[in-house]
């Protein structure tokens, strides 16, 4: 297992969240989680200065969904850390939008599973 | 001056063979006893070598004391000065009849006194009675543009002459013709400068030369119309109907063309196209719904595929037709029907304002042919249009439902994946009730989720089933406050309603009663905060629109950042538990518009936010 130990989930969906927070708890116990419920309380929150290693990033959200998110990234100085969209969309041009996205590592489709948990943490 | 060597000689012969032709000896007698003189009497006299002069002769009688008579005279020979005067008179004789055969005006001006001479032709040509009544006008007169004279004698004074100018002459009467003018300029002995100059009329070659124009304007006019209209884009249907009678109108020389079309089921016409010319007033706005009846002669011709041609509208039978007419100030019409099968859709025409106008065949033609080509495109492009609505709407539809699975897939999709995930930590922790509470909102949220579909597919069957009534506002809102007063009372919601007793909208109930439902319900959930609970509901009749606010103090929206979003599908503004999927304020517009209203959303962050609603009344 990799070092990749710092992870922030972006989704305004509460009982994604505690699923998503069991789930990754259950495969890594050396990893600290930090929740956000929209992309603007993502954006305050690295603003701070919170460097996270991977980012699970919903894009149907209020006040501020994931590609206004992504578009509001390049605020943030000290950037680092992988990018995946994690929607439940099915919406081709969503895929299209994801894949052109130099920020998107790749676009998981819910629910983060075992298996997706493995392939994004290490 | 006779040939004699010395007064004896004259003495000795008899006066009478003097004279050349004795009878004028006579004459000048009779002339002498009557009168007792006479002066420069202009005989020819014979010399003594029978050789001839011409004298002069003047002679007065007296008498002395005595009673004798005398008879003292003076001859001068003019013989000299005679030929002169001869050569002379026989130029002007030659002049003469130069200027009574030629069918040229011929004229002798000087440019400060104008005109001095003129011919017969001359005094004809311009509609005058005699030379001194010529003579006593202002050449520039004799000019429809005044300002040509100008020109012309400019022009002569710089070359010394022009030849072959194509002028517009004007008559006495006041008309006009074409004329080619020469014309030199000629000095005079004693410095006096002298126009000379001859005009032909060429009004009838003029004439022909135009009708000849006229004759392939009217070709151009008829090929273009026959050939515009075979590809027509359907986009530029309109403005070439529009250009078509612009063309038409100024080839007859009309003030207004125009078409009409019936309105057989409801027995009137309206003026669909319009064209005026300069300074003519438009009138297309007062052309409408004009009823058939009032128009007999034109309807019964027309629907007999005749034309009506009416020349002089003055003569026609006060009717109340003849009324509209002359109140438009038409004052001579034609008019060519529109026949599409066997039925008349319409007609086509144009108006003269300024004179009356005799019809010609020609004008018939060419609005016959544009009657023609204006129904075949019409038709052509009324189907084109239904066919493009109906793509058109089932583009929109198909990317509405699109866009709609979309967001109900998500919402499905996203609701399942958390019930697989509860299910799965249920199974290693049976006993937490905690998961069983996130089981039950999961499964709720579903279920509202499938009534959102449920709205959405009778949204599109409704429209076309349903149909309208008239609906009191007041007690409409009175009912949704009524459905709501649990949540409102554990709120501690005040509603203010502000509705007119009697106000009321003829629409489909089931969308009033939904709009309203979810304005009011969107107010409850995020209109309202610890120490703002007012919902300001009001309505009232505004000009010919009904207009419903639903107003909240609330949060407010921060507009600058979210009106786009508003109302678009799957938006959705509260993080809250609360928060809906996206949908309300979509089906909301997707109703309003539905029934031909119009919504609109202000707002201020932290002071609240008002919903408007218009309807036509």
């Amino acid at each position: 297992m990799s070092n990749l130990s710092k992870i922030l989930l972006v989704d305004d969906d509460p009982i994604f969240l505690t699923l998503a927070e069991l789930a990754l708890k259950k495969e890594r116990t050396d990893i600290q989680i930090f929740k956000a419920s929209n992309g603007e309380e993502a954006i305050t929150f690295l603003k701070e200065g919170h460097a996270v290693d991977v980012i699970f990033l919903d894009l149907n959200m209020p006040v501020m969904n994931g590609w206004e998110f992504l578009d509001a990234l390049p605020e943030i100085e000290d950037r680092k850390g992988e990018i995946y969209v994690l929607t439940s969309s099915i919406d081709p041009s969503d895929q299209r939008k994801a894949d052109d996205n130099p920020f998107v590592k790749s676009m998981l489709e819910k629910p983060l599973d075992r298996d997706k948990i493995i392939a994004t943490l290490t | 001056m006779f040939g004699f060597s010395c007064e004896d000689d004259v003495k000795s012969r008899p006066i009478a063979s003097m004279f050349k032709d004795p009878r004028d000896r006579t004459r000048l007698i009779t002339k002498l006893k009557a009168n007792h003189k006479y002066e420069n009497e202009e005989v020819v006299f014979l010399r003594q070598d029978h050789s001839e002069f011409v004298g002069l002769i003047s002679t007065i009688k007296h008498q002395d004391e005595k009673g004798n008579t005398y008879w003292d005279g003076a001859i001068r020979d003019v013989t000299s000065e005679r030929n002169y005067i001869d050569k002379i008179r026989s130029r002007e004789q030659l002049l003469e009849s130069i200027n009574k055969n030629i069918n040229e005006g011929i004229y002798r001006s000087i440019s400060d006194n104008g005109i001095i001479y003129v011919n017969d032709e001359f005094i004809k040509m311009f509609g005058y009675g005699t030379l001194e009544e010529v003579k006593s006008m202002n050449p520039n007169d004799l000019y429809k543009y005044p300002e040509e004279r100008e020109e012309l004698v400019k022009e002569i004074l710089t070359n010394g002459s022009v030849s072959n100018k194509e002028i517009e002459f004007k008559r006495k009467d006041r008309s006009t013709f074409w004329g080619y003018i020469n014309a030199n300029k000629v000095e005079g002995l004693n410095g006096v400068v002298y126009f000379d100059g001859a005009i032909r009329n060429i009004s009838e070659e003029k004439e022909a030369e135009q009708a000849l124009i006229r004759y392939a304007d009217m070709q151009r006019i008829l090929i273009g119309l026959s050939t515009k209209y075979i590809d027509l884009p359907f986009d530029k249907v309109e403005q070439t109907i529009n250009d078509s009678l612009r063309e038409l109108g100024e080839f007859v020389k009309a003030d207004r063309s125009f078409v009409f079309d019936f309105d057989l089921k409801k027995g009137v016409c309206n003026n669909t196209y319009e064209w005026v010319a300069d300074g003519i007033n438009e009138e297309i706005q007062n052309n409408q719904n004009l009823p058939l009846e009032i128009m007999p002669d034109l309807v019964n011709a027309h629907l007999q595929g005749k034309p009506m041609i009416k020349s002089k509208i003055s003569d026609t039978e006060k009717t109340p037709f003849e009324d509209l007419l002359t109140e438009q100030q038409v004052k001579s019409m034609i008019t060519m029907p529109m026949i599409h099968g066997d039925e008349c859709v319409g007609f086509v025409g144009f108006d003269w304002v300024k004179n009356e106008h005799k019809a010609t065949e020609k004008e018939v033609i060419l609005l016959e042919l544009f009657s023609e080509m204006l129904v075949n495109i019409r038709i052509r492009t009324f189907n084109e249009r239904k066919l493009r609505k109906l793509f058109d709407k089932t583009i929109e539809q198909n990317q509405r439902l699109k866009d709609f699975s979309y967001i109900t897939s998500h919402n499905f999709r996203s609701s399942v994946a958390n019930l697989v995930g509860l299910l799965d930590i249920i199974e290693d922790d049976p006993t937490n009730t905690q998961y069983f509470n996130m089981m039950k909102s999961t499964a709720l949220k579903l279920n509202l989720a499938i009534d959102a579909i449920n709205d959405l597919l009778n949204f599109e069957k409704d429209i076309n089933t349903l149909s309208k009534k008239e609906i009191n506002i007041r007690s409409l809102i009175n009912d949704i406050i009524l459905l709501n007063h649990k949540t409102a009372k554990d709120k501690k919601i005040e509603f203010e309603v502000d509705i007119p007793n009697d106000l009321s909208l003829r629409i489909l109930p089931a969308y009033l009663h939904s709009i309203l439902h979810n304005l009011i319900t969107n107010a409850m959930k995020y209109g309202v905060t610890d120490t703002q609970r007012k919902i300001k509901i009001s309505a009232k009749k505004d000009s010919k629109k009904i207009l419903l606010s639903v107003s909240d103090q609330g949060r407010g929206i921060d507009l600058k950042r979210y009106n786009s979003k508003l109302f678009q599908l799957g938006s959705r503004f509260h993080a809250e538990e609360e928060s809906g999927h996206g949908m309300g304020l979509y089906m909301t517009k997707q109703q309003v518009e539905a029934v031909n209203g119009k919504i609109e959303v202000e707002s201020e962050v932290d002071k609240g936010t008002t919903f408007k609603v218009y309807f036509d009344e």
